[in-house]
């Protein structure tokens, strides 16, 4: 790949966007609005393919890295513009180059103020891109907040029922965690003097070393305030109730794209800096809290499962479980030690998996509660039913999507799942004990999916209470464009489930780099 | 003995003061044949001019660190590269005053002059190094200002002149007794003079057993009676009504201009005259008045629906911000930290921009809605997009989100504050940037998503766009790429240290 292909995938759909937004009072533009942002972000997402399968796995590390050094260039204040993916970050980057991708085919219905719309979808998609591709603290940090304008807008204008209030709430729960990271990130700083993470080699840079780290707050603290900013933005219990609200008043594609990447930012930011730099800076502080983290995980899977449960709102219920398989994430992280003890990395390397997967499996799963919303104009579960008979294909993805979310062997998500429960359980102790508490969140999870699969889709058909009733013979199926989302994530679930190595590859090199460091 | 080059350094001044009397002189012949907006922007221009090319060093003054007038006025690099910011900020408000002012002003000629003469003011503020000097000129500033504030024809324009005359007086009265205090302990009013920086206190003052304790004590009295101007805790509390009373042209004045001019010589003065161990006390008071400041800036603002009374309180928040950077100014303690002191003059720089494009879009906006209130403004985004976009990027910078100037002024200010063991400082501001996403956010929301039917009427400002238009590439730009205005700042700043 040539150089400046990762500055391409960042800046490539923010300048798009721009484009969108200033030269669609063009007439000829303003017609194809649609087709346009479709084009775009097809590139973005052949390109991130291609980067992905052209990372060189034999070598890992860093790679396509490109590199600015006089963006800050205060002596005592040096901050670079410094980007480039190993083997965690690289299917994070594909990710959000597929769900871009889709998340424009799922908003093709929207027909209110297109331009301002797929501006900030594209620009949303750009700066996440940069988030999970920044190797410098402070333009982690740069992209990490810049990702809330075009939410608080995307959720403001074009969401339903309570969206100012949601977009509000979400806007202070993400300035929040940025508060924490942003204060972390200025202690990590003073304490070493850099803010680049890693060592880079051939820049001759120098990250950040245990050596050098000295401060007179605590790591630990430093540990904890970089914690807690990323378990606000994951959502980890108790700091989850901005999801719910922001995922059921935001429109079909920034669903998506929410539960999809943004939410694995948090997951990524726990891998990145508080497993990957605290390894570095101070192994001890992560293996002394790892039990409480894992009880912590084990509480979220099962308190999300739980209310997961009595939802009636469609979109309500896959927030809710998006919580619930959070909680995994956070199980995952607390098996650190397993290296140390054990020699095996399978938690982490599930935990990142969990990333990728749970970003396919719930975008598939928004992007047909989203297809059904467009035809029965209601999510509410009682009010629905029978909707196979009408819409056989959306039913069927959705009931795949149900089955990777619950775990079945064969998809995506059992791979995920399992590697986190055998890295957990081995350790024994509290770990163990969370592990069994958290299995039972896979029964629960068989539970609330194949429930809401039966009352929403199945049967006979609907009650002539409903608000469907009048229309349900005019339900239709998808169309093929739509069918083309569907299937492009549908065949990485698949994908992943029956030859997980495709990604799991990439994510064992990521992983075992951290404890080569 | 008076030389020509120290005519030279102080020939901005003399301009600006000059151009006062010739606004009043020209009125007096030539009646209403010239605009007294256009003579007072005509001279602020060829002020500018001199000072930039003084500051280019293509006049040459002796050499650029130059005192004069007996060491009263030190006119270096630092102090040439605030006066041109406090200069084209006046001249912008000033363009746009015809814009503005539209009959809301009684005296036309008599309120330019008096602007001109509070900008003289000004522009010395940032230059002094004695104490009585920055005196006079603190007093030159408000002055005029009181008169500039009652030339309004709305009825409570008294009161509200009023209550700025009194609260200016205190604040006068007890920075008069904080530099007598001074005097009498060290028996010199230069800046330089009053605390010796090795400190070596024995021997230095006038009397043998003057303690740390009192000269603390005067210091507090300086900065609380500096607190009035730069609009912070204590004398904060004529800023809302003053600033919803007066016409809009002078709002803006107190509140960039005059907010400038106040930081840069309280920035001067504490950097020239204290020394570690003294000002190791002092920065925990500034420390203190900076929390209040923000705390009740930002609680207030979240109330208002006036949108100029939202602005006042938001200035006291700013106030409070850039406390934080000059409470943690210790740089002498260790040439390696980073020092609060660069990260002060780029948030002061910043935040005039910023703040200037916020408030001309705020007015230019409310003309449309006919009102302040923050109500009036739904769906003034669909019908005025262009103003509306360049006011959310205010306001977006303003609250300190990335990709603008406000936020790297904001890391540069808390990075200060970390590195100088101000952590719980730090994180207090950060804290406190976070109530504040809710009043900016919301006015945001009220100009783009909430709908509207009302007809706006068709009004025009040209000069308005043009110069709200360069605050907001500015605003962009400098948030991309700091390091522009930074190693300006620093080769500034490289003077004085």
């Amino acid at each position: 790949m040539p150089g400046g292909t990762l500055s391409f995938l960042i800046f490539f759909p923010i300048i798009a966007g721009l484009f969108i937004g200033i030269a669609s009072s063009n007439k000829f533009i303003e017609k194809k609005i649609k087709t346009f942002a479709l084009i775009f972000t097809f590139i973005e997402m052949i390109v991130s393919i291609l980067l992905y399968f052209s990372y060189d796995k034999s070598n890992g590390g860093f790679q396509f890295i490109d590199y600015f050094d006089s963006w800050i260039p205060f002596e005592s204040f040096k901050a670079q513009y410094l980007v480039g993916v190993d083997g965690l970050s690289a299917p994070l980057v594909l990710l959000t180059g597929i769900l871009g991708f889709c998340a424009i085919i799922a908003s093709l219905k929207i027909n209110l103020r297109e331009r301002e719309y797929f501006m900030w979808l594209l620009i949303l998609q750009g700066v996440v891109t940069g988030v999970f591709s920044s190797l410098d603290m402070l333009l982690l940090f740069v992209f990490w907040e810049a990702e809330l304008i075009p939410m608080y807008f995307l959720i403001s204008i074009w969401g339903s029922g309570k969206a100012h209030y949601s977009a509000m709430k979400f806007l202070i729960f993400t300035l929040t965690s940025g508060a924490f990271f942003l204060i972390g990130i200025l202690s990590v700083y003073f304490a070493t003097g850099t803010f680049v993470m890693y060592d880079i080699t051939e820049l001759n840079l120098i990250g950040i070393s245990s050596s050098s780290f000295s401060i007179l707050i605590p790591s630990i603290i430093i540990f904890l305030i970089f914690f807690i900013g990323f378990a606000i933005k994951l959502p980890l219990f108790p700091l989850h109730s901005w999801l719910p609200d922001a995922h059921t008043d935001a429109p079909t594609a920034v669903s998506i794209m929410l539960a999809g990447v943004l939410l694995k930012m948090g997951g990524y930011g726990l891998l990145r800096i508080n497993v990957d730099l605290f390894n570095i800076i101070d192994p001890s502080i992560l293996i002394d809290l790892s039990p409480y983290i894992a009880l912590l995980g084990a509480i979220s899977v099962i308190y999300g499962a739980v209310l997961t449960i009595r939802q009636t709102d469609l979109k309500r219920l896959i927030a809710f479980s998006s919580v619930s398989h959070m909680g995994y994430i956070i199980l995952g992280i607390s098996s650190f030690n397993a290296f140390s003890t054990l020699g095996s990395t399978e938690g982490l390397g599930g935990t990142a998996l969990q990333l990728f997967t749970h970003g396919t499996i719930t975008g598939l799963a928004f992007y047909l509660v989203g297809l059904t919303y467009e035809r029965t104009h209601t999510r509410h579960i009682p009010h629905l039913g029978g909707l196979a008979i009408k819409m056989p294909l959306i039913t069927t993805f959705f009931v795949l999507a149900g089955f990777a979310s619950l775990g079945l062997p064969g998809l995506s998500g059992f791979v995920a799942e399992l590697m986190i429960f055998v890295g957990t359980f081995k350790l024994g102790g509290l770990w163990a004990i969370s592990t069994l508490v958290s299995v039972f969140g896979v029964v629960l999870a068989a539970g609330y999916t194949l429930w809401m699969v039966q009352r929403a889709y199945l049967g006979s058909g609907v009650s002539e209470q409903s608000p469907v009733y009048n229309d349900y013979d005019k339900l239709g199926d998808m169309n093929k464009i739509e069918l083309l989302g569907a299937l492009i994530l549908t065949l990485t679930i698949v994908g992943v489930g029956v030859y997980p190595s495709v990604v799991t590859d990439f994510f064992n090199i990521g992983i075992g780099e951290i404890f080569l460091r | 003995m008076i030389n020509l080059s120290e005519i030279l350094i102080l020939l901005p001044e003399i301009i600006i003061v000059s151009f006062a009397f010739i606004i009043i002189i020209s009125d007096l012949i030539f009646g209403k044949k010239i605009r007294p907006s256009d003579v007072a922007c005509f001279g602020m221009l060829f002020s500018l001019v001199i000072l930039t090319l003084i500051y280019l060093q293509i006049l040459k003054v002796d050499n650029v660190t130059s005192v004069a007038l007996s060491k009263v006025v030190s006119v270096d690099k630092y102090s040439l590269l605030l006066k041109i910011v406090v200069l084209s900020l006046s001249l912008s408000i000033a363009t746009v005053g015809k814009e503005l002012l539209s009959n809301t002003i009684k005296l036309r000629s008599e309120f330019w002059a008096l602007f001109m003469i509070s900008l003289s003011g000004m522009m010395m503020l940032t230059s002094v190094s004695e104490m009585i000097t920055a005196w006079v000129a603190l007093e030159l500033t408000s002055l005029p200002l009181i008169g500039m504030l009652s030339l309004n024809k709305k009825s409570y324009s008294l009161e509200i002149s009023f209550k700025y005359l009194i609260l200016s007086a205190t604040s006068s009265a007890v920075i008069l007794m904080g530099i007598s205090q001074l005097y009498g302990l060290s028996g010199s009013t230069l800046f330089s003079q009053i605390i010796p920086l090795n400190n070596a206190l024995e021997g230095r003052f006038l009397f043998e057993n003057s303690s740390e304790l009192l000269i603390i004590f005067a210091l507090i009295l300086i900065i609380s009676g500096f607190s009035f101007k730069i609009a912070a805790f204590p004398f904060f509390t004529w800023v809302p009504d003053v600033y919803e009373g007066s016409p809009s042209l002078v709002t803006l004045y107190l509140s960039i201009v005059s907010k400038i001019a106040g930081f840069s010589v309280l920035i001067r003065f504490l950097f020239e005259s204290i020394n570690i161990d003294i000002f190791s006390n002092i920065s925990l008071f500034i420390a203190l008045i900076s929390c209040i400041s923000m705390f009740y800036g930002n609680i207030m603002a979240i109330r208002q629906n006036d949108l100029k009374r939202l602005f006042a309180y938001s200035t006291i928040a700013h106030a409070g911000y850039i406390l934080i950077g000059i409470a943690s100014f210790q740089i002498f303690e260790n040439a390696e930290s980073f020092s609060g002191i660069n990260s002060t003059v780029f948030y002061l720089i910043s935040y005039g921009i910023t703040n200037l494009t916020a408030f001309l879009s705020m007015i230019a906006l409310s003309r449309y809605a006919d009102s302040y209130d923050v109500n009036d403004f739904k769906g003034l985004g669909s019908h005025q997009r262009y103003q509306s976009i360049i006011f959310s990027i205010s306001l977006i910078s303003l609250l300190g989100i990335p990709a603008t100037v406000g936020f790297m002024g904001k890391a540069f200010i808390f990075s200060g504050a970390i590195s100088n063991d101000f952590f719980w400082l730090a994180s207090f501001g950060i804290i406190n940037s976070l109530i504040s996403a809710y009043y900016y956010m919301r006015i945001v929301k009220f100009l783009f998503v909430d709908k509207n039917e009302k007809t706006f009427p068709q009004i025009k400002f040209n000069r308005l766009r043009f110069i709200t238009s360069v605050g907001a590439t500015l605003i962009i730009i400098l948030g991309l790429a700091p390091f522009v205005l930074l190693s300006i700042v620093e080769s500034a700043l490289n003077t004085i240290l």
